[in-house]
């Protein structure tokens, strides 16, 4: 009876041990399980940063290059503005053999109409 | 059995209780030390020390608002804004080449062309070693920038800012004013309206890296900046360029020492040009002195307006029903009213005299007593309704108000005021505010703000400035009869011992004849002239004297009121005025397709 009783408790503690190591186990899986997803997650928010760090610098590169156009635009909208000038045009004008017009070189054509009276300018 | 005998224990290596002790002190004194340490660092400085090293990865830049372009009334641009270099270079990078050992040197040479300064001078720059930046040259043009950026020296840098550049130069210069260097607004359209123009500044917090470039883990904050408004002005360039151009031609031809033409909207009180005698370029207006580019005479210079003042006087009067249109005084040439006073301008009697002849002969004595006739309580309510002694209130800043002697206000007032006031002597004006007065005349008595800013624009927000009436001053009836009145005086041109002032037709004269010759053919233009003692401040006057000529037309729908104005010309009586009013009359006329009436163009005028 000793015997059997004895055999009995150890089939126990074999049982009770076996029971641990699976709970060890499924521990260490959820624990490794977890690992994982926190090394993802790092692994996927590294990505994002990254990914928002490249973006941001191609932004950055775009607006200096908008700056830079920008100034371009500017630089050739003043160039175009100074060759406006009635002074240049009045030069060029001359230099081309255009002389300005006299008042009395100036011939009206005068339309009457019923609301509006239009005038026109010629020569 | 063997007995066993137990293992003797082997002593453990002896350390006495004291250094033990000692060494369990030593490191509670290290713990208590990092503890404290700790203590200080993230608790007491944390503030001090979390804001240095934000500071070292985070920046805070302000983002400077685009100053507003100015424009013409056509849409062309008067003010803008580019970007332009400025050259610095850092001292200590200098010559610190054991390869090429005269850096500066050659530096020094090869910069002084594109820069302007001499080669000591730059030199004497780079070598300023205590100094980590050093600027060499500012605003430098696209051209000198690829110059120097092909040097490809690492101790240049090229660091753009901001400029304030007028593509038209000169053209309207004493107009739009200047700026300076720091985007500042300091004369004309430009000071008056500076805040208006500058707009506010914003600013950009982020994280940055080592090169000052925004890193975007965290979104920047990011305060837009206001740019400043969009300024269109009523300015009209061909009527400004008519005005600049006459004007020179005859500062050149009749040697006047200055002068201003002003032309204004007479119905709408616009200014559509304001040429003056003292020109600048306000891209270099450092190189003028400031009374050149802080002044523009047109709002600045007060005179005695002389006999122009002349149809402003009888308008008071008609209006006070003082007199009438047919009234009659006597003109001796002569009138005693103080000692030495006061006398026609050649001295020659013209009576009978009525209100239309006081302008056709300008007689002194004529415009005196129809003064007289008002009285002064009329008189210069007159004045004041007609706006003198106040600034107009333009957006331009500097303007003078006039001077006029009120009788309450003046302690030694004599009724010889009233007299000379009369005929525009004793009362100092501004070039602006007698156009306003005449436009009163032009337009049927309605006195007019006068503008300048037809337009501003903030954030797609357009505001259009609208005409203003301020007060009715005379009836459209006294209005009419004083045009009519300059309108012969323009025609008929008056002979001074039998010597004409002007003719409208060369060798040409029809003093007294069939409405005379229009002064512009095709069109009733009135016109009176006048001529203006300058004082010498020393209570005296100069020998020389202010030439000018006033009015408005064509008087049945009048558009434009001129006022040319012509300082210490050679000629006398503003006669040299005169051609020049005419000549920018036609200009305009031509210009704004305003068709004449042939009826108005006399036989002599035909043949031209």
């Amino acid at each position: 009876m000793a015997v059997q009783s004895q055999s009995i408790g150890g089939l126990s503690a074999i049982r009770n041990r076996s029971t641990s190591q699976s709970t060890r186990q499924r521990r260490a899986s959820v624990l490794i399980a977890l690992a994982v997803v926190v090394a993802l997650m790092c692994m996927l928010y590294l990505a994002q940063t990254g990914r928002i760090a490249a973006l941001g610098f191609r932004l950055e590169q775009l607006e200096v290059q908008q700056t830079k156009l920008e100034r371009e635009n500017n630089q050739l909208l003043y160039e175009i503005e100074q060759s406006q000038s009635l002074e240049v045009v009045r030069q060029r004008a001359t230099a081309l053999g255009f002389k300005p017009i006299d008042a009395s070189q100036a011939e009206y054509l005068i339309i009457e109409l019923p609301h509006h009276r239009w005038t026109a300018q010629a020569r | 059995m063997a007995s066993r005998t137990a293992p003797t224990p082997q002593n453990p290596p002896l350390l006495s209780r004291w250094r033990i002790n000692a060494i369990l002190l030593i490191c509670v004194v290290f713990a208590l030390a990092n503890a404290h340490k700790l203590f200080e660092v993230q608790i007491q400085r944390h503030d001090q020390l979390s804001g240095l090293a934000q500071s070292e990865f985070r920046q805070n830049r302000t983002i400077q608002p685009a100053r507003g372009i100015i424009r013409d009334s056509t849409g062309s641009v008067l003010a803008m804004n580019v970007d332009r270099d400025t050259l610095g270079v850092a001292p200590p990078y200098i010559d610190d080449d054991p390869t090429d050992p005269n850096e500066s040197d050659r530096l020094a040479l090869l910069l002084s062309p594109l820069i302007g300064k001499a080669p000591s001078e730059i030199k004497q720059l780079l070598l300023t070693k205590n100094r980590e930046y050093v600027v060499l040259a500012r605003r430098l043009t696209p051209e000198v920038s690829e110059q120097i950026r092909a040097l490809k020296n690492t101790a240049l840098t090229l660091n753009p800012e901001p400029v304030r550049v007028y593509p038209k130069g000169t053209f309207a210069a004493n107009v739009v004013g200047v700026a300076n260097y720091e985007n500042v607004g300091i004369s004309g359209v430009e000071g008056y309206n500076n805040s208006l123009l500058a707009g506010v500044a914003g600013s950009l917090e982020a994280e940055i890296d080592s090169a000052s470039n925004s890193i975007w883990i965290e979104p920047p904050t990011v305060q837009e900046p206001r740019d400043g408004a969009d300024i269109t002005l009523t300015i009209d360039p061909t009527a400004q360029h008519i005005a600049e151009e006459e004007l020179q031609n005859a500062l050149v031809n009749h040697g006047a020492s200055g002068g201003s033409i002003t032309v204004m909207d007479s119905k709408t009180g616009a200014i559509l040009a304001m040429a003056t005698s003292t020109k600048f370029d306000p891209n270099r207006y450092t190189e003028y002195q400031p009374e050149i580019y802080n002044k523009n005479s047109v709002i600045t210079d007060q005179y005695e307006p002389g006999s122009t003042f002349k149809p402003i006087n009888l308008a008071i009067g008609l209006q006070a029903k003082a007199f009438t249109v047919n009234s009659v005084v006597d003109d001796p040439g002569f009138i005693a009213r103080a000692p030495g006073c006061c006398a026609n301008f050649d001295s020659n009697g013209h009576s009978p005299m009525t209100p239309e002849n006081v302008i056709l002969y300008s007689s002194n004595v004529g415009a005196l007593q129809y003064a007289e006739m008002a009285g002064d309580q009329a008189f210069y309510q007159g004045l004041h309704d007609f706006g003198y002694g106040e600034p107009t209130g333009i957006e331009l800043g500097g303007e003078e108000a006039g001077i006029v002697q009120w009788p309450e206000s003046t302690a030694d007032w004599r009724p010889i005021v009233l007299s000379t006031n009369g005929y525009g002597q004793g009362i100092a004006v501004t070039p602006l505010q007698h156009v306003r007065a005449m436009s009163a005349l032009a337009n049927g008595g309605n006195l007019m703000q006068p503008y300048i800013i037809q337009e501003w624009c903030e954030r797609g927000e357009c505001h259009k400035v609208e005409p203003k009436v301020l007060r009715k001053v005379i009836d459209a009836d006294v209005a009419m009869d004083v045009a009519k009145m300059m309108v012969r005086a323009a025609n008929n041109n008056y002979a001074f011992q039998e010597k004409m002032w002007w003719t409208a037709c060369n060798g040409y004269y029809d003093r007294q004849g069939n409405g005379g010759v229009p002064l512009v053919p095709g069109y009733n233009i009135a016109a009176k002239t006048g001529t203006s003692s300058i004082p010498d401040g020393r209570g005296g006057y100069e020998n020389a004297t202010i030439g000018s000529v006033m009015g408005f037309g064509p008087i049945e729908d009048a558009r434009f009121t001129v006022l040319v104005k012509l300082d210490r010309t050679q000629d006398i009586w503003g006669t040299s005025a005169i051609p020049v009013y005419a000549a920018v009359f036609k200009r305009l006329l031509t210009h704004y397709q305003i068709p004449p009436n042939p009826d108005l163009v006399h036989e002599c005028q035909k043949a031209q």
